[in-house]
């Protein structure tokens, strides 16, 4: 898509100020490139690498070699929408898991406490609220991000 | 789809996601005790009796988790005590150190042989990783997009200190094919796309746990 560079920075940008520890594991991944076996480059790549080696007098790939090839502006528009979905469909799932067991082993409450061992700090959350809050995520999610995820890979 | 329409679905996307992730809070703690509710799930269908309790005798009025890791024996937070009818019985904590050598070592999720525990609690002694003693862990991670490579060569490295086949790595995106490359041929199970709620991963999970745990009610 014309443009898939500056709205994926603008929306880095975005996530990085509101959810910073997703932006960071985005950021990691995308910066590592998608690792291909030399084998399997496509011709046109496999010919260029394999000029520029020749070029430089090191010999040519050879079976055993991985590439780095870096994810275009699109592909990482993809991946961002999917690790947003992926988050919001763990954290409702996740907390889907916990309320049912303690339902099942008869725990009464619906609140979830995590607290620092030392007790100098601890947070309570009410399971029965955030189930619908999550749950609503998800559905906002998917309705907003599988469009843009099809749009994207239509292009691909 | 015209880019203006991307831009604004995926910034009002990313404004769901914060807004339920500042509500939550604990986003990575919630996601370890998901794994413990799975393990607990694996140790009943072991045939175990589970009792979800902070005190060891009675049910939980309410779930309280460790969110950093602490000592088995600090007081009032949840595990479970798995009672199997061979008299056998295990406890599953969240956040615990367990001895492997001189060092103690932080277990997101921990298996432990219920006379370990109360060995662990009587002596204030952190549990010790012996076949008898630690039946699994579980590393959790909570990664959207493939943890990096360090991420798996510290898991590699905790996984080789508590003992050939015991720990099992576990996050919810897609393994990185660096990653997976790292794991592969390693005796220990990682476990990429574990997104809690059902699915094929997480029951896969379940299956690995529920047979280190039929292993051990075996021995």
């Amino acid at each position: 898509m014309e443009g898939s560079d500056e709205v994926y920075d603008h929306l880095m940008r975005l996530l990085r100020e509101r959810v910073p520890e997703l932006a960071t594991q985005l950021s990691e991944e995308v910066a590592a490139g998608r690792s291909v076996d030399g084998e399997r480059l496509s011709e046109r790549e496999r010919m260029t690498r394999d000029g520029m080696m020749r070029e430089a007098r090191v010999g040519r790939l050879q079976r055993g070699d991985v590439a780095v090839v870096p994810y275009t502006a699109d592909e990482r528009l993809m991946f961002l929408c999917e690790a947003l979905l992926r988050m919001a469909e763990t954290l409702q799932g996740s907390l889907q898991a916990v309320s049912l067991m303690a339902e099942e082993h008869q725990v009464e409450s619906t609140m979830i406490e995590f607290a620092e061992p030392d007790g100098t700090n601890s947070v309570v959350l009410d399971s029965s609220d955030l189930i619908y809050l999550t749950a609503r995520t998800v559905d906002e999610m998917r309705r907003l991000v599988v469009p843009v995820n099809e749009a994207m890979g239509a292009q691909l | 789809m015209k880019r203006y329409e991307l831009e604004k679905a995926v910034e009002d996307a990313i404004g769901f996601l914060d807004q339920a992730y500042r509500n939550i809070a604990k986003p990575s703690d919630l996601y370890e005790a998901a794994l413990f509710a799975a393990a607990v799930r694996a140790a009943t269908g072991a045939g175990g009796r589970c009792l979800i309790t902070n005190d060891g005798i009675s049910t939980a009025a309410n779930l309280r988790f460790r969110c950093s890791p602490g000592n088995l024996w600090s007081r009032n937070f949840t595990y479970a005590l798995v009672s199997f009818p061979n008299g056998k019985r295990l406890e599953i904590h969240l956040g615990v150190y367990v001895l492997a050598g001189r060092v103690a070592h932080e277990c997101d999720v921990a298996v432990l042989d219920h006379s370990e525990a109360e060995r662990s609690r009587a002596g204030g002694v952190h549990p010790r990783k012996g076949k008898n003693q630690l039946i699994s862990c579980v590393e959790a991670k909570l990664y959207a997009a493939s943890p990096p490579l360090g991420i798996g060569r510290a898991f590699l490295g905790l996984a080789t200190e508590l003992g050939r086949g015991k720990c099992s790595l576990a996050f919810p995106s897609k393994a990185s094919k660096n990653i997976a490359a790292l794991m592969a041929g390693k005796p220990y199970e990682h476990f990429d796309e574990l997104v809690p709620g059902g699915g094929k991963v997480e029951d896969r999970f379940c299956h690995h746990l529920e047979t280190a745990i039929r292993n051990w009610l075996a021995m």
